[in-house]
């Protein structure tokens, strides 16, 4: 075979590449269409190119398009941690959620919840951080869990085993130390409050969660794409990858502090949707191959479309009710996974 | 001209001694069988030779410099080692795989050059037309040359192969050994691997050393090393070994 054919393998990938990236960009004016307040497509785009729009369409515009946006990029968060967790545990089952990131998250909202909202020192708290007490104690919650399951999975010898084990062991006590609050000290609505935050719901993201969302998902992106190389080689196992000259040890902590962080930063903002970072990476391998330098980018893009369908789907299917997406995901993304399931075991 | 040199290395696993004292230079373009019943030592000395497990007492040289002075990733550049066992991520395709043998080159992204080097290498083991098949596809024979090809990419001067031709039939297995003794041949690869097989040792090898206990037995040439007497003490069976023929007969 000659030099021509390792270019057309390339390419091939490069476009699938480019297509995902047309249909997600198609599916933005024409899921913001979708909804209960009647808007055209043709609404959505003359608001994209500057056309002057009467106040209500507009704000209900803004509002779906913002809903879309933080959905982009979520599901890209998600779908390119999903793909890094996988090659750093070497397990396809794996997510940066098996980490005990949800738990921690959950529970952080819970400890927000008590000292935020009619605790003792809530008077200083509401007026200062009200609108971010429950992102920021997710995150650093989610985040220090991660950074734990690393010091404790390191005096243990940093392999995929020993960071499975003490993820478990770390998210066992933070759901009994959750439920242990939720029995004794919340009271229903703050229950009610953990369980819903749960679920997972674009909604909840405004102007500044988005802003957020978006200035944090460039340094996270980069690095996903920088470590693509070293994540190729931990999927082939430490020996291999110690023998051409990497430190497999090194790598997997990087690789996991970035998914970490990618999926806290996600989780923090729109709740637990676990599933798409097991899902995306899943569907990304089947239409680019594991090689990670086109399995991130294909990862990072189908988790934005599966999640920005799935919110088109959760916005509408019970008008005027809107679901939280997280259940819509798993309704959707269930299938699709069972469906590759016996494709894969008839090849 | 020397390419690898064992100087007296001890190597312990927790308090268990898995290597004791074992001395031997291997020249570019030799190819070294090393042979000794399951648990002799054979694959430690492979990854202490790669500075995967460190020596107690003694050092491994290669090219005349410490092993454990090398920066990683320029070892990767001079040593390939082929383990016993590797992680055959799904979905990768053979091309993907061996491209990932050129990662001491790569800093953020293959080249042109590491590309034109694949296709290379893939052409010398005769596997260009495997170029896009996925390596979960791939018969015993073709995934060994495959895992071979992918540390000949790094262009290095020591092979290190921890049994090659282990779950391979006849017909693979003189198909590997003869790609290797090529390359050592050819491309003046010192190559150092561990094998079961005695008859391909003494036939496809100009060095043997035996094993035991993880102590040197014998060293040198196939006719000198392999003898029934020698086999019998290391293996604990007897054996007729035919100088003539170059073949090692186990005796039921």
């Amino acid at each position: 075979m000659s030099k021509a054919s390792h270019k057309t393998i390339f390419s091939t990938r490069l476009s699938i590449i480019i297509f995902l990236s047309i249909a997600l960009l198609l599916l933005i004016p024409i899921t913001s269409s979708f909804g209960q307040y009647n808007i055209t497509f043709i609404d959505v785009l003359k608001l994209i190119l500057g056309y002057p729009l009467g106040g209500d369409e507009l704000i209900v515009i803004w509002l779906r398009l913002r809903r879309i946006l933080v959905g982009i990029i979520v599901g890209a968060l998600l779908g390119g941690a999903g793909a890094v967790a996988q090659a750093t545990f070497r397990n396809p089952l794996a997510s940066p959620f098996t980490l005990g990131i949800s738990q921690a998250a959950a529970l952080g909202i819970a400890v927000a919840l008590i000292i935020g909202y009619g605790g003792a020192i809530s008077q200083w708290f509401l007026v200062f951080a009200k609108p971010y007490v429950l992102p920021i104690a997710a995150f650093l919650l989610a985040f220090t869990q991660a950074i734990l399951v690393l010091l404790l999975a390191y005096r243990a010898g940093l392999s995929p085993y020993a960071l499975v084990l003490s993820s478990l062991a770390l998210s066992f006590v933070y759901q009994a130390i959750l439920a242990l609050l939720q029995y004794l000290v919340l009271n229903e609505l703050q229950i009610a409050t953990v369980v819903f935050w749960m679920f997972g719901d674009l909604g909840r993201a405004g102007n500044t969660e988005l802003f957020i969302l978006f200035l944090g998902s460039i340094p996270i992106t980069l690095a996903y794409m920088i470590m693509h190389l070293d994540l190729d080689l931990l999927t082939l196992g430490d020996e291999v990858a110690y023998s051409s000259g990497i430190n497999p040890k090194k790598s997997r902590f990087i690789t996991t502090v970035i998914a970490a962080l990618g999926s806290s930063l996600a989780t923090s903002f729109v709740g637990v949707l676990a599933f798409l970072c097991l899902v995306a990476p899943h569907v990304a391998r089947a239409l680019v191959g594991g090689s990670h330098r086109y399995l991130l980018p294909a990862s990072m893009l189908i988790g934005s479309i599966l999640l920005l369908l799935s919110d088109t789907v959760a916005r509408i299917v019970l008008t005027p009710r809107v679901l939280p997406v997280g259940i819509v995901l798993s309704f959707l993304g269930a299938p699709l996974l069972i469906i590759m399931l016996i494709r894969g075991a008839k090849q | 001209m020397t390419i690898v040199k064992v100087a007296g290395i001890s190597v312990y696993y927790e308090n268990h001694r898995a290597l004791n004292n074992v001395f031997f230079e291997v020249l570019l373009g030799e190819v070294v069988s090393v042979v000794g019943p399951n648990g002799s030592g054979k694959t430690t000395l492979l990854k202490t030779i790669d500075g995967i497990l460190s020596p107690l007492k003694g050092s491994v040289y290669i090219d005349g410099k410490e092993v454990h002075k090398y920066v990683r990733r320029e070892l990767a550049k001079i040593v390939g080692y082929v383990p016993q066992r590797i992680d055959l991520a799904a979905y990768l395709t053979v091309l993907d795989f061996v491209l990932t043998g050129r990662r001491p080159y790569a800093l953020f992204n293959y080249s042109k050059k590491d590309l034109d080097k694949v296709m290379e290498v893939l052409k010398l083991v005769k596997a260009e037309d495997l170029t896009h098949r996925r390596l979960d596809n791939l018969s015993g024979g073709e995934l060994q040359r495959i895992i071979i090809a992918r540390a000949l990419v790094a262009e290095p001067k020591v092979l290190l192969l921890d049994e090659p031709t282990a779950n391979l039939d006849p017909k693979y297995q003189l198909e590997v050994l003869k790609l290797i003794r090529g390359l050592a041949k050819e491309k003046r690869v010192a190559v150092i691997m561990a094998i079961h097989d005695l008859t391909h040792a003494y036939r496809f090898s100009e060095k043997i050393i035996m094993l035991k206990n993880g102590n040197i037995v014998a060293l040198g040439r196939p006719e000198d090393v392999l003898t029934a007497e020698n086999i019998e003490k290391v293996f604990e069976v007897k054996a007729v070994v035919d100088n003539k023929l170059k073949t090692v007969v186990i005796e039921p």
